[in-house]
């Protein structure tokens, strides 16, 4: 029961149809009695895939550990300090994560096989990543001077790539459902 | 029994007695400590890196990995010269492009996050001809934007607007030091890394240019300006105009500083041309400088040397250089690595006399971490790493320069790409030839790839010692090693590898050797086979008979016989692209292999080629190949053909010779 109160009071700051309902039936002395009969779907989905018939979806060691796997099995895309307490900027660095995300995804069109991890200390921003071996290792050179000398320029900070390379995108296919 | 338990015992109350001593130990000890007085040690500066630094100082070079400035991943690893140099400079062109971004859209990067302001991640700032002004001029010469500041200065002058001394001052002296060509930017490391430098020694000087328009509109030519416009024209080798600027100073009796007496006494050897003459020059100028009181300093000594240098034939040069060394060491002047840099270069000449200079030299710098104090100092060490080799062949000195570039920060003194790898390809050709080659190996293996590429010299030397010293075993790593440097189409290496391995004697103790040479001798079969399909190729590699010998000669002790086959019928076949002929000794081991499994034909083949190429073994190979296989009568026919019937009849009596002795 409290777990559907919370829902419910959730729901209520959400204001959608759904929540009305639930807030109508919840408050005692409401004028309307609407009485939804349809079981809440109380699905978690974020983060998670869905199973193909035939088994034939690729995921990523990332993908195939759920949200609730952080810090167990795998680690966070983000590090940073900015949600802990008296941490400083921490709308702007979303954003500025947002924006990195991108811009390498951009930049390296076709090429990343796995998130973009965005890592800050000091006044550094290091981005790692696994990257496919599609282009000649000269134009990845200058991919990776571009990217680092532009985002720091856009950033304002010194910018660092960390990225691996590797021969096939099979290689990073954890398991396939 | 019971007196060891009571020694035992013993013993464990000895302990126990020292464990309880400790605390009160510990109380004694602190007693005489409360009655001192705790010094408070003096704040030392420190500059806001300094911590970095000596971090940074705790670790080394790492031999194992690529250089930092590379991507830390295999595939992004560089093995050869051309690629270590290719990905630096793609990495650079990158930066470039995005500089290019940045400054082509200023409107997109004025925002400004960063607190303080970082000028040196926002746009350039761009003026306009209605900016101009003294203030923006000023700015423009600070920035060292040499044509931006000139254009400037031409706005100036055509707006009227009146320049102060100051500015323009300022403005020459930028001009002189760059002769108003802008500069590669302090940014681009890797170019500056990798440029050619070229020392030209010949006039580059802008005559009539920016620099003496400049200073005829100066209002009074005073002494700075006169000091500025002489180092300027003696720095791009216009000396006779300096000099002329020197003696109207004289004329005015307007004093010089002590840089631009140095700078003409750096250039007193183009003014006259005998060597006495040209070191009275240097003299006259020293003491015009000591009778204006004008202070020497480390630049002065340089200068004095490189005079010195200049006229390094001459029989008194060397005296004089030491003399010149110790008086300016009494004046309190320490020199840098450029004054050592010149003295090697006097002393020790292709042409003259061998010095050991170079040896008292070390003994002296030992352990000492050098600054860079001098444009040339970065000359210093691949100089003496190539007299340690070419001059006075000592392993020992080229060590101890080794270990003088390891000191401290020193590595940043080895100058640019071309002299680091200049360097190596000494140390390495002098320990190739004078270690024993196990440890020679030792050290190749460190150094190389990530620290020191060798070229196709050096690889040809170690490869020629390697045979010499009959270190077979490292040959598949040196040949894997050269095609992974792109060595392996050079025809002077990969001859140079077969013979090694055609030298190689299988025994049963070295059956993995045995095996790999047969690969390598595979590999370099196939190699050059795709680079003979390849048309374009402007260098196409020939084979010569000799390396086809060796090829058959590996790959049958390495029991690759179908290949033998592939190898022989292509130089039957392709007899007239191929220089020379196989030899006979490879020959007469195919010959064998053929006979030891019963393969007739192929026997055949190995005589019909003997006698194309005309070696006078042909009979002895054919009667061989009679005598140790039953051949049939169609091969019989075939060699009887080829050979004569008289060889045939050799063949019989001797056949009926060995029949008759048999029963």
């Amino acid at each position: 029961m409290s777990a559907v109160l919370r829902e419910g009071r959730v729901i209520l700051f959400g204001r959608s149809c759904f929540s009305q309902n639930v807030a109508n039936f919840l408050m005692p002395g409401s004028s309307v009695r609407n009485l939804s009969t349809t079981a809440a779907v109380q699905k978690v989905q974020s983060g998670r895939y869905k199973v193909t018939r035939d088994r034939s979806r690729p995921l990523t060691y990332e993908m195939a550990n759920q949200p609730c796997q952080i810090a167990h099995r795998k680690s966070w895309n983000s590090w940073n300090t900015t949600t802990l307490y008296e941490g400083l900027r921490e709308p702007e660095t979303v954003m500025d994560d947002v924006f990195i995300r991108k811009f390498m995804t951009g930049t390296w069109h076709n090429l990343f096989v796995s998130e973009v991890i965005i890592k800050r200390q000091h006044n550094m921003i290091r981005i790692a990543g696994i990257v496919q071996q599609k282009l000649a290792a000269r134009k990845m050179y200058f991919l990776i001077g571009y990217c680092e000398e532009l985002l720091s320029y856009w950033l304002k900070c010194p910018v660092k790539l960390e990225l691996q390379i590797v021969s096939d995108k099979k290689d990073v296919i954890y398991k396939y459902i | 029994m019971r007196g060891s338990i009571h020694h035992t015992f013993h013993r464990l109350l000895k302990c126990l007695d020292l464990r309880s001593s400790l605390p009160r130990r510990t109380l004694s000890t602190s007693i005489p400590l409360s009655h001192q007085e705790i010094v408070i040690p003096k704040r030392i500066q420190r500059s806001p890196t300094d911590i970095l630094q000596a971090l940074a100082s705790t670790i080394k070079r790492d031999t194992s990995g690529p250089h930092y400035k590379h991507h830390d991943d295999p595939y992004l690893t560089p093995a050869s010269n051309s690629l270590k140099r290719m990905y630096s400079l793609s990495k650079e062109s990158g930066r470039k492009a995005a500089r290019w971004i940045r400054d082509s859209n200023p409107q997109l990067f004025l925002h400004t996050p960063d607190d303080p302001h970082i000028k040196a991640f926002a746009p350039t700032v761009r003026y306009t001809e209605d900016d101009a002004s003294e203030a923006v001029l000023r700015e423009l010469v600070r920035q060292n934007e040499v044509s931006d500041a000139i254009t400037m200065y031409r706005i100036c002058k055509d707006k009227n607007i009146d320049l102060s001394d100051e500015a323009k001052q300022e403005l020459l002296e930028l001009v002189c030091y760059s002769n108003g060509e802008d500069q590669l930017e302090e940014d681009w490391l890797e170019e500056r890394w990798h440029r050619q430098t070229t020392t030209t020694i010949r006039k580059t000087w802008n005559d009539d240019g920016v620099a003496e328009e400049l200073f005829q509109s100066l209002g009074e030519k005073k002494s700075p300006a006169y000091c500025a416009l002489i180092r300027g024209m003696t720095q791009y080798y216009q000396v006779d105009r300096a000099w002329q600027l020197y003696k109207e100073c004289q004329e005015r009796e307007l004093p010089l500083d002590t840089n631009t007496y140095n700078s003409l006494i750096r250039v007193s050897s183009f003014l006259r041309d005998a060597s006495d003459l040209r070191w009275q020059l240097v003299k006259e100028l020293l003491a015009t400088m000591a009778e204006s009181g004008v202070q020497p300093n480390l630049g002065t000594l340089n200068s004095t040397l490189e005079a010195l240098t200049q006229v390094a034939g001459w029989r008194e040069a060397r005296g004089l250089s030491l003399q010149v060394l110790r008086e300016f060491t009494q004046a309190g002047i320490e020199p840098s690595l450029a004054t050592y840099y010149f003295l090697l270069l006097i002393h020790c000449r292709e042409r003259g006399p061998v010095s050991h200079l170079l040896l008292d030299m070390l003994d002296h710098m030992q352990g000492r971490a050098f600054q860079a104090r001098h444009l040339k100092d970065t000359y210093f060490f691949v100089t003496a790493m190539n007299i340690a080799r070419n001059h006075i062949q000592n392993l020992e000195a080229a060590r101890h320069v080794d270990d003088l570039l390891h000191t401290g920060n020193n590595y940043c003194l080895i100058g640019d790409s071309y002299r680091e790898s200049v360097y190596y390809r000494h140390y390495f050709a002098l320990m190739c030839s004078q270690m024993p080659i196990d440890q020679f190996m030792e050290v190749y293996s460190d150094l190389s790839p990530h620290i020191y590429t060798p070229e196709r010299d050096v690889m040809e030397m170690i490869l020629k010692f390697t045979t010499l010293h009959n270190a077979l075993q490292y040959i598949p790593q040196l040949y894997s090693d050269m095609v992974a440097y792109n060595l392996g189409n050079q025809e002077k290496l990969l001859t140079l590898v077969l013979s090694a391995a055609a030298q190689h004697q299988p025994a049963d103790d070295n059956i993995e050797l045995t095996e790999k040479m047969g690969r390598v001798a595979e590999d370099i079969w196939t190699r050059v086979e795709e680079l003979r399909q390849d048309k374009t190729r402007i260098n196409q590699i020939t084979w010569t008979g000799q390396m086809l010998g060796d090829v058959l000669m590996c790959l049958v002790v390495s029991g690759n016989y179908k290949l033998c086959q592939v190898v022989l019928k292509d130089a039957t076949l392709k007899a007239h692209t191929i220089l020379g002929y196989i030899p006979p000794p490879a020959l007469r081991v195919m010959l064998d292999a053929a006979i030891q499994r019963k393969d007739g034909d192929t026997g055949l083949e190995v005589v019909k080629y003997a006698l194309e190429s005309g070696h006078h073994e042909t009979g002895e190979l054919a009667l061989h190949l009679r005598s140790s296989l039953n051949l049939t009568p169609r091969q019989k026919a075939k060699l009887t053909t080829a050979l004569g019937t008289d060889i045939m009849t050799e063949a019989t009596s001797s056949d009926s010779d060995s029949e008759g002795c048999q029963p």
